[in-house]
């Protein structure tokens, strides 16, 4: 152990380790003399008895130098014994703290690894999950366009029971591009890559065209949807597609979560800075301590509903990360039974 | 009749479009890999090409940086189809010369549209 700067010449040339200080150096006093304190004093006393009964001899320099010796090596050895807790202290607490900081530095490095083996994880998914939806999407290239071309009638007539069959075949392939897209989605918001493909439109065109991809499954269960665009609404900088996304993820949400004949109002504001739209149902309601939840991924409140209405619990997950990535906010108005209102903003750019 | 060289080796991709552009009125030539396709194009010289990114032999990257540094090929419009929707790689496609980057499922609609607009016969 040694204490930093308070080590005299001596302990600096031999080297030696003090246990115990003197209060002029770090070396102990007993080291520093060679003997064992109280071998000093007993010496140095049976000295001066000496001296004091040949009192004829002229030493009054000596007994003097005796005596500031002997007071010197007092001081010394009070002082030794005063630092010598604090010293044993010092090297305890010293130890503690090599213990501590070695864990300190294998957790660090455990932690670190784990970090490491997670990052792993989450690209070897992400990878994954990239080369899955490449492998899903050229069947359906092929399914979606063959749709097409017959329902183009290219290779002849059809009649009108397999235009409308085609018509349901071709509306499931595109939930499943949607699903397929949602899922790519869901890995780029998570390494955020989220991409944004800004430039000026026209927000009643997007929601119209939002509006007739939820269309069908609203008049099957005779929900009427409204839109209620702001006149004053100029055209807005931003991504037109994603905005389309985040609007028919909310849409179908609403569609989904809202019983037959019920009502579904869009509503379209021009907020200063930036733009609001909200999209209100008279569906199941959402209570309070789940606002937070609903935008977590994976996450459905109620099983038993879940079971009911269906939906993988991603969408809302991705709308949030896709406003948020837009520069806007997303916020929720719900009471159970009453209809949730999902409001979010988009900011108005210069382009 | 303006011949437009298809290079796709996914079979069922390759007869949809081969389909759509018949009808079209343009006649088609085929290829099934990057090699074969980059010969065709050579040979033939078509007024465009669509092609295909993953392919055999030369990836679709390969074909349309070497069909844009052989002069007789250089002009030739490329479309390039992808079920690749990254950023990256559509920015390779373009970095590597296309002239239009579809992915697929692709509507018909809008790759005819293309193929008129690159062909210069948009009305």
């Amino acid at each position: 152990m040694r204490i930093n700067g308070k080590n005299c010449y001596l302990v600096q040339k031999t080297g030696i380790q003090p246990f115990k200080r003197c209060m002029y150096c770090d070396r102990n006093v007993q080291e520093c003399f060679g003997f064992q304190f109280f071998l000093i004093v007993v010496g140095i006393i049976s000295l001066l008895l000496i001296m004091f009964t040949i009192r004829d001899l002229p030493i009054l320099a000596i007994d003097i130098t005796i005596l500031i010796l002997l007071m010197l090596s007092f001081l010394g050895y009070i002082a030794s014994k005063e630092t010598n807790e604090i010293v044993v202290g010092n090297h305890l607490l010293k130890e503690l703290n090599d213990e501590l900081e070695k864990r300190v530095a294998q957790r660090t490095k455990e932690a670190h690894m784990v970090n490491l083996d997670l990052q792993k994880a989450l690209r070897i998914k992400s990878d994954f999950l990239r080369n899955m939806t490449h492998e899903l999407k050229t069947p359906l290239t092929a399914i979606l366009g063959y749709i097409s071309i017959l329902q183009e009638k290219q290779l002849g007539d059809i009649n009108e029971k397999q235009f409308k069959i085609l018509g349901s075949i071709q509306r499931n392939g595109q939930d499943l591009l949607h699903q397929i897209n949602q899922l790519l989605d869901l890995s780029k918001s998570e390494a955020n890559k989220l991409t944004m493909e800004e430039k000026w439109f026209d927000l009643d065109k997007t929601i119209s065209e939002a509006t007739v991809s939820v269309e069908y499954i609203a008049s099957k269960k005779g929900i009427n949807i409204s839109v209620h665009t702001d006149p004053n609404i100029p055209s807005i900088y931003a991504d037109p597609e994603r905005t389309k996304q985040i609007l028919v993820n909310l849409l179908s949400n609403a569609v989904k979560f809202t019983d037959d004949d019920g009502k579904i109002t869009i509503d379209a504001k021009d907020e200063g800075e930036f733009v609001s739209i909200s999209i209100k149902d008279t569906g199941i309601g959402i209570s309070r301590e789940n606002f937070k939840a609903v935008f977590e991924p994976f996450k459905q409140i109620d099983p038993e509903k879940s079971k009911k209405y269906g939906g993988t619990g991603i969408g809302l997950s991705i709308v949030k990360s896709l406003v948020e990535a837009s520069g806007g906010k997303i916020s929720l108005e719900s009471e159970p039974g009453k209809g949730s209102t999902f409001k979010f903003t988009i900011p108005k750019k210069n382009g | 009749m303006k011949n437009i060289l298809i290079i796709e080796d996914v079979e069922d991709h390759l007869e949809i479009v081969k389909l759509i552009l018949e009808q079209h009125g343009y006649n088609v030539l085929v290829a099934t890999n990057g090699q074969e396709g980059l010969d065709s194009a050579k040979k033939n010289l078509p007024s465009l090409v669509i092609l295909d990114v993953v392919l055999p032999e030369l990836n679709g990257y390969e074909v349309c940086k070497e069909m844009k540094n052989f002069p007789a090929t250089r002009a030739i419009p490329i479309i390039m189809l992808s079920v690749r929707s990254n950023p990256e790689d559509v920015e390779t496609a373009y970095k590597s010369g296309a002239n239009k980057y579809i992915t697929k499922p692709f509507n018909l609609e809008e790759l005819v549209k293309e193929v008129k607009k690159h062909l210069g016969e948009e009305s």
